[in-house]
């Protein structure tokens, strides 16, 4: 996750390009009252209010506020490609809809967003290169550096975003993050589907005694645990590791495994069994002796050769195992 | 009742029996689960069902190394040649499928689930894993052992019993062309099959001498010149409380070494490996990662006389309280009185968990770090490095000039492996 967060800070708006249009630096227009109804009015139908140049500049810049607001710097076009803006994004809406939807809310606190697509020039103003940025504007006086989250350090979930609030205003947030319905919703498909499919069958139900199926799965999924894929679906290692000597496709020690590890350990197991079955199938069978033997033969060597493999795999991964056979 | 009723009705009546005491059974279990008349399962078993369960939800759960789920190799360290012929004996199941062989496929289908996701339920798997196995090899020499036979009797060279009268004569026919070879691959088949039994004898033989037979309380070592080193600091260290100390003194140290404790140096601890008191656990891991002074609150309300930490620093011993600290954070930060302990206040600037000048601050000043590193700023570990140099994390400690205010050090054992820090009583004055 640490190696995400810092690759998307990467997203660097680094040209910032002066073609924003001069704008006139006008005193505020609007009398505080009249600000503070408009903030209210735009708060009633949105959570988070998105600004551009001039309207940062007329509610946030300019004039005295009796109002704070945590602006949200970040990129959201796509063309900016900036995964972590997203991530954020959705982390301060979840944030600003709890305050919005909450007992404690009042106009005294708004949350902004200030796209670089519509604001550049507020990124010039403000010296901003890098998006998100989480910052707080106080309701009297300027920022001071405390007032910008130090996302490097505490990251950009809801709950940093509402610790950074707390800190700095004294209003106290719960997140209140909207139920994940996406697993149960799956699940509810799923068997869906298969209840559908067992109607739609139910004058030919024979197949639920197909062994051939039932045995394939049950091998398959034998394999699947063998080769560690629970360890893959708890731990989420990633898929190879690059280095600067090349790729490397093993992991080093028997504490880990990489994805593509693991199919590779599928791939060796299942040549074994196939060899055993091949063996077996040969002195069962009651076809030409010639095929049966050249079964058996293949069945041999491919149990032989990929046990070989296997075990110069795992000869590499445990430390001082002393065992090997054909391959070193 | 079977005498009453036809053949049909009876396995009617059998089904709808059955079908409506299971759903009668889950119905009832379900409301009474939710109605909390039964107690709450316990994580571990959620785990089971749900595999990322312990990982979002109980740290304490996901942090025994048993709880962990079985990579691949280490199924292949246990199990070696059973690994493949498992599937292999699953098929065999199959093809002859009897009441006994649906039971089998049953068994080690649901048992190896579980052993994939906790590395100790290896053991559920172990039984059918050896039966499997044992039906494949058993099948497959049993069809190979008799072209060995064949070689006396040509009327058994192709394998086939006397039921295949008609076919007899074309068979032997051509069995007895290829008559050589099929003895010859049988017999081959038979040395492979042999050499892998063997090996995997030798195999097991190296797994428990490696990994299950030395004890984890006396470590040895070998030196680069060959010598053994014995570390016998743990027991030291026991008897040392067992001698020292008053009889009805507590000790703080993390959960692993309660048992040890306990029947070891024979006084009180507060956490021991019976880890079920997860809010506990989570209080004396708060104290680990608080400053001196809030440790010290926690150590009062505990009650605390002495404090126990292992620290591998010196001998480069891995599994020590350090390498075992953000368990310790994740753990402390789980309940509500801990809410405050973030587990990123203790990476360093770049997201890292390190010792040294980088270090964050927060871990440089919490309770375990300066049990660890009390004095070892001033010593040398390794030849060629400054003072202070940690063998374990390979830096040098960010923090080495500190003196302890709420805890004297009482025992520190030869290779430093443990140390045990007597907690200092209240001052005569209030400040």
């Amino acid at each position: 996750m640490r190696n995400s967060l810092s690759l998307g800070l990467i997203c660097l708006i680094a040209i910032i390009h002066c073609s924003s249009a001069q704008m006139k630096k006008q005193s505020s227009s609007l009398s505080l009252a009249d600000r503070v109804q408009h903030l209210t009015e735009m708060n009633t139908k949105k959570a988070v209010l998105r600004f551009d140049g001039q309207k940062f500049k007329e509610y946030i810049k300019n004039g005295p506020r009796n109002y704070s607001a945590i602006v949200m710097f970040t990129a959201l076009a796509s063309q900016r490609n900036c995964m972590v803006c997203h991530q954020a994004n959705d982390e301060f809406i979840i944030v600003a809809n709890s305050f919005r939807y909450s007992q404690m809310y009042s106009n005294k606190l708004f949350f902004i967003v200030v796209d670089f697509d519509e604001g550049s020039d507020v990124f010039q103003m403000l010296q901003l290169n890098t998006a998100p940025i989480f910052m707080h504007f106080p309701a009297k006086g300027k920022p001071k550096p405390s007032d910008t989250l130090d996302i490097q350090r505490v990251g950009y979930s809801a709950e940093a975003i509402v610790k950074f609030v707390a800190d700095r205003t004294d209003i106290q947030i719960r997140v209140f993050r909207p139920p994940n319905y996406s697993g149960p919703m799956a699940f509810i498909m799923l068997f869906a589907l298969v209840a559908g499919f067992l109607y739609v069958k139910r004058n030919n139900l024979e197949f639920l005694y197909n062994k051939v199926m039932w045995g394939v799965a049950a091998v398959l999924f034998c394999f699947a645990m063998i080769s560690g894929q629970m360890w893959n679906h708890i731990r989420g290692p990633p898929f190879i590791h690059k280095t600067q000597n090349g790729v490397a496709y093993i992991h080093g020690s028997s504490q880990g495994q990489f994805v593509l590890e693991t199919y590779i350990v599928i791939l060796l197991n299942a040549a074994i069994v196939v060899g055993m079955i091949l063996i077996s199938e040969a002195a069962t069978r009651k076809n030409d002796i010639r095929v049966r033997r050249i079964m058996a033969i293949v069945g041999l060597a491919l149990v032989a050769f990929f046990f070989s493999i296997i075990l110069s795999i795992f000869r590499s991964k445990a430390h001082g195992y002393p065992y090997s056979f054909l391959i070193k | 009742m079977r005498s009453k009723l036809s053949g049909e009705d009876f396995s009617t009546l059998f089904n709808a029996v059955a079908v409506g005491s299971f759903s009668l059974a889950v119905f009832v279990g379900t409301i009474l689960t939710i109605s909390g008349k039964i107690a709450p399962w316990t994580g571990r078993f959620y785990t089971l069902l749900d595999p990322s369960y312990a990982k979002n939800h109980i740290p304490i759960i996901a942090s025994v190394s048993e709880h962990q789920p079985t990579s691949w190799s280490s199924f292949f360290f246990d199990l070696q040649i059973l690994v493949f012929l498992f599937p292999a004996g699953l098929y065999f199941c199959f093809a002859h499928l009897t009441d006994a062989n649906i039971f089998l496929i049953l068994y080690g289908v649901t048992s190896i689930y579980f052993a994939g996701v906790m590395v100790r339920l290896m053991l559920v798997l172990a039984p059918v894993m050896c039966i499997l196995s044992g039906i494949a090899v058993s099948t497959l020499l049993s069809k190979y052992m008799r072209e060995l036979h064949s070689t006396s009797n040509v009327n058994y060279a192709n394998g086939k019993s006397d039921h295949h009268h008609h076919h007899k004569k074309s068979h032997q026919k051509r069995g007895e062309n290829n008559f050589v070879f099929r003895a010859e691959i049988a017999t081959f088949f038979v040395i492979i099959m042999t050499f892998m039994l063997g090996m995997y004898t030798i195999h097991c033989t190296w797994v428990t001498s490696e990994a299950y037979s030395s004890p984890s309380i006396v470590l040895s070592a070998r030196t680069t010149d060959g010598h053994q080193v014995i570390f016998d600091d743990f027991r030291e260290a026991y008897y040392w409380l067992r001698m020292n100390t008053p009889e009805d003194a507590r000790v703080m140290s993390w959960w692993d070494y309660g048992y040890q404790i306990t029947a070891m140096a024979n006084r009180t601890i507060l956490v021991d490996n019976n880890t079920w008191n997860n809010t506990h656990i989570s209080r004396v891991g708060q104290a680990m990662a608080s400053s001196e002074d809030a440790a010290y609150e926690i150590m009062r309300e505990l009650d605390v006389n002495y404090v126990l930490v292992i620290f591998g620093g010196v001998v480069g011993y891995s599994s020590d309280d350090i390498n075992k600290f953000l368990w310790m954070v994740r753990i402390g930060g789980s309940t509500d009185k801990g809410a405050h302990i973030k587990e990123w206040d203790y990476y360093s600037p770049s997201g890292e968990f390190r010792v040294d000048k980088e270090g964050a601050p927060t871990l440089l000043n919490c309770l375990m770090y300066k049990m660890c590193y009390y004095r070892f700023g001033q010593i040398y570990s390794e030849s060629g490095k400054p003072t202070g140099y940690d063998r374990v994390r390979g830096s040098e400690i960010g923090n080495k000039d500190f003196e302890l205010e709420v805890l004297e050090e009482a025992y520190t054992t030869e290779h430093w492996l443990v140390r045990i820090y007597k907690v200092k009583d209240l001052p005569n004055r209030g400040n």
